[in-house]
């Protein structure tokens, strides 16, 4: 009989799924509470894929997080698509299911990219619609993820309190990408501890940590979310103060392109627990909370 | 139009647009950003999807016309596995490929071959199945979804098999007109060359999943005997599966 996966474990450490790490993963038992995936890579009909996947979900909790729903769209969702995300929700019964705050799809082309849109009261109402949609029919939460941004955009609300009203009015939970809010922060010149202040933190679900590079060529520098190497110490400090705060949410590292062998990605989930009071000496955890 | 269909319209004209600034209080070195991240994707999409062709093409020239083709051919859904599939069509048209024509046989068998490995899973109609049947003839079969019949316009399956070896410095063998059939066995995607009756047969039941019907149309056209052997060859290599099947939605 297969474990029931649907719950992880408080302050749950998590990686992402990737094809390379499949016959290690399968091989023998890795020391993650978690698997991430990226739902658009493992919505094959039949076939190997298909059979690793269903394996990996025999032996790891899992995450399924789209990329492709284009929730920010104003054209409608693609009910083809979401139908594809229900069916891959249904087969693996994931821990946690999660898209972004963008869009990507615009009069039949998919831009490949998670792309920016103005936080206005008509796009809230957009969002708000696509994610009631999403929620519906797959009959579960879902995170909503926080963008990286590299534009200033035409906003009417705060993003911190757009997000806060939609968690409000649609009930999904919010996806606090560390890495994401500390770019953009850099980038837009935000101020990143009132920007996670204003944030509804009793609706984070998940966190996720990711590196980033800095493009100096810009004019200004550009930090540039890639998903390309290890998390930065800004974002390790951020992340110590709020699992501090939120003890029980689980948290992703990503690593999408120069892809690392699985033991130097497992070393990052290490730093990630030293920074986590639920895997720190009782005595420091204790430290931490007073 | 709505004011936010309105502005992803803009910002979608200035993707496409190299250079170009997007109106509004954006910078264009953060537009460069969403440009290069929907152009980079693409290109990797098409680098995973043709391996051997970009090993033929080499990664200079393979990158230049996969940067046009993504420039030209935006994805159509968010699976990058369904990515360029008017690749080969796009390679075809350039007149620099003239001499190298093999490379778009390759290109094809490499495209098909992805989308025979994702395909549906259904049982191989097989022989013992066959003549067990009451009626053979009245036996409604037709091509698996893991299957797929192509044309080539050279003998590259040695130079395939090379390529999928990691080897290279393979010549290419004769022009002419190749019928392949691809066929899905467990991890693998098998390719065997075929007769142009085994086409006949496989698209005559690909249009109309009746035996009898099938059989007799490739007979009028092929003869019985070479009707026969094709039908031996197709259940042979698993290329047939009971009843029609309505593929999984995907």
């Amino acid at each position: 009989m297969s474990t029931d996966f649907t719950m992880l474990p408080a302050g749950a450490q998590g990686i992402g799924l990737k094809h390379q790490h499949f016959p290690e993963l399968l091989s023998r038992h890795t020391d993650v509470d978690f698997l991430e995936l990226h739902a658009e890579n493992h919505m094959s009909a039949g076939g190997p894929f298909r059979d690793d996947l269903a394996a990996i979900a025999e032996r790891y909790a899992l995450s399924v997080h789209g990329v492709g729903l284009s929730l920010g769209g104003a054209e409608p969702l693609d009910t083809a698509h979401l139908q594809r995300l229900v069916r891959l929700v249904e087969a693996l019964r994931p821990s946690l299911v999660s898209e972004h705050l963008a869009w990507s799809r615009l009069e039949g082309d998919v831009y490949n990219d998670l792309l920016p849109l103005p936080l206005t009261q008509e796009s809230l109402a957009v969002v708000m619609r696509h994610v009631d949609e999403t929620q519906q029919a797959l009959g579960r939460q879902l995170l909503v993820e926080n963008p990286s941004l590299y534009v200033r955009l035409d906003n009417t609300l705060e993003e911190a309190d757009f997000l806060a009203e939609l968690v409000d009015r649609t009930g999904c939970g919010l996806l606090l990408d560390i890495n994401n809010a500390y770019i953009s922060a850099q980038n837009l010149g935000r101020d990143l501890d009132a920007y996670l202040d204003a944030l509804p933190l009793s609706a984070v679900g998940e966190f996720h940590l990711a590196g980033h590079h800095l493009d100096t060529e810009a004019v200004p520098p550009l930090s540039i979310d890639d998903h390309g190497s290890p998390v930065c110490e800004a974002v390790w400090q951020r992340y110590a103060q709020l699992s501090r705060w939120l003890p029980n949410v689980p948290t992703l590292i990503e690593w999408d392109t120069r892809l690392p062998s699985l033991s130097r990605w497992l070393e990052e989930v290490d730093r990630a627990r030293l920074h986590h009071p639920a895997h720190r000496p009782q005595a420091i955890a204790q430290e931490g909370v007073s | 139009m709505t004011s936010l269909a309105e502005w992803q319209h803009r910002f979608a004209e200035a993707l496409h647009a190299p250079g170009a600034e997007f109106p509004g209080p954006g910078s264009r070195q953060g537009l460069d950003v969403y440009r290069n991240n929907v152009r980079q994707s693409l290109i990797e999409a098409l680098s995973s999807t043709f391996p051997h062709t970009r090993t033929l093409l080499g990664e200079r020239f393979f990158t230049a016309v996969a940067s046009t083709y993504a420039r030209h051919h935006l994805p159509d859904e968010p699976r990058l596995v369904h990515y360029g599939h008017r690749f080969a069509e796009m390679l075809e048209d350039l007149p620099t490929m003239t001499d190298y024509a093999y490379v778009i046989d390759i290109c094809r068998l490499e495209r098909a071959r992805l989308d025979v490995s994702h395909a549906a899973d259904t049982i191989p109609l097989d022989a013992e199945t066959l003549a067990s049947s009451q009626d053979p003839g009245a036996l409604a079969c037709s091509p698996s979804p893991a299957s797929c019949h192509l044309i080539g316009h050279h003998d590259v399956l040695d130079l395939w098999q090379a390529l999928e070896r990691g080897e290279t410095g393979i010549a290419v063998g004769a022009a002419g007109r190749w019928h392949w059939l691809l066929v899905r066995h467990g991890r693998n995607v098998d390719i065997q060359s075929v007769t142009p009756a085994c086409e006949t047969l496989y698209h005559a039941l690909d249009a109309r999943p009746i035996l009898g019907d099938a059989l007799t149309a490739c007979s009028r056209r092929h003869g019985q005997e070479d009707a026969g052997q094709a039908l031996g060859t197709l259940l042979g290599l698993g290329a047939l599966t009971p009843c029609r099947h309505e593929e999984t939605p995907s």
